[in-house]
């Protein structure tokens, strides 16, 4: 029988379901999805590390303490989101990164809380966030219960059951939130067909210029950035600069302010599962400690929006408005 | 035998006819309307008008067909210029090529930028402009950026231009100088043809044509000149005007438009298709940025699926685009300027060419003059434009006031060279058989003159003074020796004029320095002493001076001098308005009245004291009472009543102030 955890010590008695090694098929990779993870990644990273040495005004930035400080939830806390640094902004901005690079990509993730106690004295001496993920196996998420269906073959090689339902205090999701997790899928789905069909396309144009066929295959570069552009306007996407000689300055600021508008909800939305952990975490250790997210913004998206149909601020003093 | 001498009539009136009309054949005037309609049907139906506007090989088809016409045309003008004793003939295709280019910018406008009609030029782009991956190959192979292909907008200009030039310079090498004096003039008609249709581009490149005939290494004005004076001062009449017929047409093409009316288009660019945007007559310039606008409005709507841009957006690019073109359009007409008047009056000035470059000096200034009053109006209609301004980032700063003085220096290159050119034009000439150059550049000098010592600007100012002082004495040393035969009564008091002029630019000059503490006086009185230096006949200059300055109410109140001078005084006026003096102070002899002193250390500014924005002496009394009749030569002449009464005001002031300050 094989049993992997990456949190797994002899010492400790681990609470939650084993973490399953990854193997087995993956789906293609889409380089344009992974790319706008990226790019929503780094917009929440800049909104939550409090860092703005790199021109940006700071726009819809977060900052986040602990009230009252509790050095023992904080510590656990500090575990958990995996940061090595004393400042706990940077530390949840990482960890928010990440998590927002995976949504965009994956749609959701799932994290379980793994409660390690002393075999001994059965004390808390560590926490870990572990992924639930499985290559090929499929969730279903019903409010915060979650059943996971596991392909046969690793049922059988973990000797666990196919249908394992995870303990729901203990399970976060995040995700993006549900006014935007429509477009998100459907995003996801276009720039999948879309990446897939521009490798082919690739390709044969290669295979006719090696194989030196008399019709040549041609790549139209503009009406493959049309297909990108229109793939991605539900969420706004910028496609790093690549629509700029095609699009003209004011559908610019207007899916730049969508793409805005879908991280901030999208960050908020991960900060609240991330407060539930907190939450959580305090409750185990019976503690009375709060995670307390403070937002400080001049102006909301709807003001930038109402300027920018106004038709009285410049399109470059709204871009700058958005950093 | 009635019958058969009835068939042979209509043989033998057949064979006439058929002779008739062979011979016909061998003037190219009867043929050259077949390719000239021909060549106008295949532009029609290039235009968006024609239907085929969207399909790349018809456009091409059209172009190849209009190519071979334009073809046909330069064979026809080949065998006109290979019979060397029909110039009229040469002059009347002239007159056909240049109708031809009036009728295609008319059209050519309704033409897609990006038609197949005009050929593609390879263009070298600059390193700035290329794209990173040009200039990483670029640099990577040592080579420079690839060149791009671009419409060529000028290809039927380029012919035409060609034909006219070859045309132009077999009549002037022929002498036929009536014929080629009707061609410049048919060129001057097209010039506002060209610029109501607000083709700059072409225009530009006909003047150059024509400009490389006439002014040539070769002086080909020159030899018109000597063979024949009055044609080639027609011919410089008009070149000259030229530019001033392609600015006056242009900008009048801009200014009947409103703003509403320019920002109207913003509603073809909602439309999908790019007919609309065609329909309308905007310059190619403008249409190049709207088609290029138009594209990206057409990629919003296929991947927005619907067009967001507001309105406000849309009118915004109209109004920069058309902003940017009328800033480009002022700015191209002081070029203009520059490149088709300043340098071959430069050309001509250096071989010595006398009465076509006064013409052309003449026209020049005029069109210098008048182009700035275009300028100017351009200029509100680029700030009306402005109103619509959000995104200043993407608008050019467009700065006419530069461009003023930019055309303000070009004026002045111009006058200077008047100054060098006036003092030539006044003798060996009948008056009545060309115009009164010499008048014209002296009001044009002493306007210069005053306007620099209002500008308290002394650069360039020995020279004008220079100029018109020569010019002056080229009359006065006529009317002393008494050589002229003209100088009949009416001629006399247009030298009176010019004499007194001259003395009072001299005090304006004497007022000016006083009021400014400027060097303009120094500068005056240098050069009448070196004057008086030189010659024996002081004496009776000052005389002649003097009783001049007494007659003066003898002239002609309203005569052209006597006006200018009163604009002179009325700019010392202003000038003193603007130094802080009370211009509008009551006379001191009013009683109950508070009395207005001019505060100030000189005694000849003190003893000046306007009413109403007048001044009750002229400055040439001034000049009088403190230079002529200061010269030793004045010894024992007796002053005129106004230099006494002057002389005497000064005096007073400075007593009574004196006193007062004694006291």
């Amino acid at each position: 029988m094989k049993k992997f955890s990456l949190f797994e010590k002899d010492d400790l008695v681990w609470s939650g379901n084993s973490v399953f090694e990854p193997s087995g098929p993956f789906l293609p990779r889409s380089p344009n999805l992974e790319m706008m993870g990226q790019d929503a990644g780094a917009m929440i990273y800049g909104q939550c590390s409090q860092r703005h040495e790199r021109g940006g005004r700071g726009f819809s930035s977060v900052s986040f303490r602990f009230e009252p400080e509790d050095n023992t939830v904080m510590n656990f806390f500090r575990t958990l989101v995996g940061g090595q640094s004393r400042d706990i902004n940077y530390n949840i901005a990482q960890f928010l990164n990440m998590i927002a690079r995976t949504i965009v990509v994956e749609g959701r993730f799932i994290y379980e809380l793994q409660i390690g106690r002393d075999k001994d004295s059965q004390k808390i001496v560590e926490m870990n966030f572990s992924p639930v993920s499985a290559p090929g196996s499929r969730m279903f998420v019903f409010g915060s219960h979650v059943i996971q269906l596991l392909p046969s073959s690793i049922a059988k090689e973990y000797s666990c059951s196919r249908i394992r339902t995870l303990n729901p205090d203990n399970t976060f999701i995040f995700q993006a939130p549900s006014r935007w997790r429509q477009a998100l899928g459907k995003v996801r789905s276009n720039l999948h067909f879309y990446d897939a069909m521009e490798h082919c396309l690739m390709d044969q144009v290669t295979n006719s210029l090696t194989l030196d066929k008399q019709r040549l295959c041609t790549y139209d570069h503009s009406s493959n950035l049309k297909m990108l552009a229109k793939a991605t306007v539900p969420l706004g996407w910028l496609g790093r600069g690549l629509f700029h000689g095609y699009q003209n300055d004011y559908l610019g600021v207007e899916r730049q302010i969508r793409w805005n508008s879908f991280c901030v909800d999208l960050r908020n939305h991960m900060i609240l599962s991330l407060k539930a952990a907190v939450d959580r975490i305090a409750a185990i250790l019976n503690a009375d400690c709060q995670l307390i997210v403070e937002e400080t913004s001049e102006y909301s998206l709807e003001d930038v929006r109402k300027k920018l149909n106004e038709g009285k601020t410049s399109t470059v003093e709204l871009v700058r408005l958005l950093f | 035998m009635a019958y058969v001498l009835l068939i042979a009539t209509i043989v033998v009136f057949s064979f006439f006819l058929l002779g008739r009309h062979i011979f016909r054949f061998l003037d190219p005037r009867e043929l050259v309307s077949i390719p000239k309609a021909n060549f106008l049907r295949f532009v029609k139906l290039a235009t968006i008008a024609g239907g085929r506007s969207n399909q790349p090989p018809f456009q091409h088809h059209f172009q190849k067909k209009a190519l071979y016409e334009l073809y046909r045309l330069e064979c026809l003008i080949e065998f006109a210029l290979s019979q060397s004793t029909r110039s009229e003939i040469v002059r009347d295709l002239c007159t056909t090529l240049l109708n031809i280019l009036n009728n295609y910018v008319t059209d050519s406008s309704k033409i897609p930028n990006l038609s197949m009609w005009f050929p593609r030029k390879r263009v070298f782009q600059k390193w700035g402009f290329t794209s990173s991956i040009q200039t990483d190959i670029a640099m990577r192979t040592g080579t420079t950026p690839q060149p791009e292909e671009k419409p060529d907008y000028l290809f039927v200009c380029n012919a035409i231009s060609r034909m006219v030039r070859e045309s132009l310079a077999y009549l002037l090498k022929a002498k036929e100088y009536s014929d080629a004096s009707a061609t410049l003039i048919g060129i001057h008609h097209t010039m506002g043809q060209l610029g109501e249709n607000l083709a700059i581009g072409e225009a530009c490149h006909l003047l150059n044509e024509v400009r490389e005939v006439l002014f040539s290494d070769e002086n080909r004005m020159c030899v018109v000149e000597t063979n024949d004076q009055s044609q080639a001062m027609s011919m410089a009449s008009a070149y000259g005007t030229c530019v001033l017929n392609l600015a006056i047409s242009a900008s009048q093409n801009l200014e009947r438009r409103t703003v509403d009316e320019i920002l109207s288009s913003y509603a073809d660019l909602r439309l999908q298709s790019i007919r609309q945007l065609y329909e309308r007559k905007h310059p190619r310039e403008v249409l190049q940025y709207l088609e290029e606008f138009h594209q990206k409005l057409l990629f919003e709507r296929k991947t927005e699926g619907r067009l967001l841009s507001p309105d406000w957006f849309l009118k915004e690019h109209v109004a920069q685009r058309y902003a940017d073109y009328i800033w480009h359009l002022s700015e191209q007409l002081v070029q203009c300027i520059t490149d088709f008047c300043v340098q071959p009056v430069e050309k001509l000035m250096k071989a010595n060419v006398l009465w076509a470059n006064a013409e052309l000096l003449r026209s020049s200034i005029e069109t210098t003059k008048k182009v700035k009053f275009k300028i100017a109006a351009l200029c509100e209609l680029h700030q009306k434009l402005s109103a619509n301004q959000v995104n200043k980032e993407d608008w050019i700063s467009a700065d006419f006031v530069t461009l003023e003085q930019k055309l303000q220096r070009v004026e002045l290159e111009l006058l200077a060279n008047v100054a060098n050119v006036a003092h030539k034009l006044t003798s060996d000439t009948d008056v009545g058989e060309v115009p009164d150059y010499a008048g014209i550049f002296r009001a044009y000098l002493g306007d210069a003159i005053v306007l620099k010592m209002g500008k308290k600007d002394v650069s360039q100012f020995e020279n004008l003074f220079t100029g018109i002082f020569k010019t002056t004495f080229e009359v006065v040393n006529r009317h002393i020796e008494a050589k002229d035969e003209h100088f009949s009564k009416p001629n006399r008091t247009i030298a009176h004029d010019t004499m007194l002029d001259l003395l009072d630019l001299s005090g304006l000059a004497l007022l000016f320095s006083q009021l400014h503490g400027s060097g303009f006086y120094e500068i005056v009185k240098r050069k009448w002493d070196t004057y008086f230096d030189a010659i024996d006949t002081s004496k009776q200059v000052i005389q002649l001076f003097y009783a001049l300055i007494d007659t003066v109410l003898q002239l002609p109140a309203l005569s052209a001098s006597g006006t200018r001078r009163f604009s002179w005084e009325r700019a010392f006026i202003r000038a003193m308005a603007n130094a802080g003096f009370d211009i509008e102070g009551r006379m001191s002899q009013w009683e109950g009245e508070e009395k207005v002193r001019t505060e100030h250390t000189s005694r000849i500014i003190q003893s000046i004291h306007p009413h109403m924005g007048m001044i009750f002496r002229r400055p040439y009394d001034y000049f009088a009472t403190f230079y002529l009749s200061e010269r030793p030569e004045a010894a024992g002449i007796e002053l005129p009543n106004s230099v006494s009464d002057c002389k005497e005001g000064v005096e007073r002031e400075k007593r009574q102030r004196e006193g007062e300050a004694g006291s």
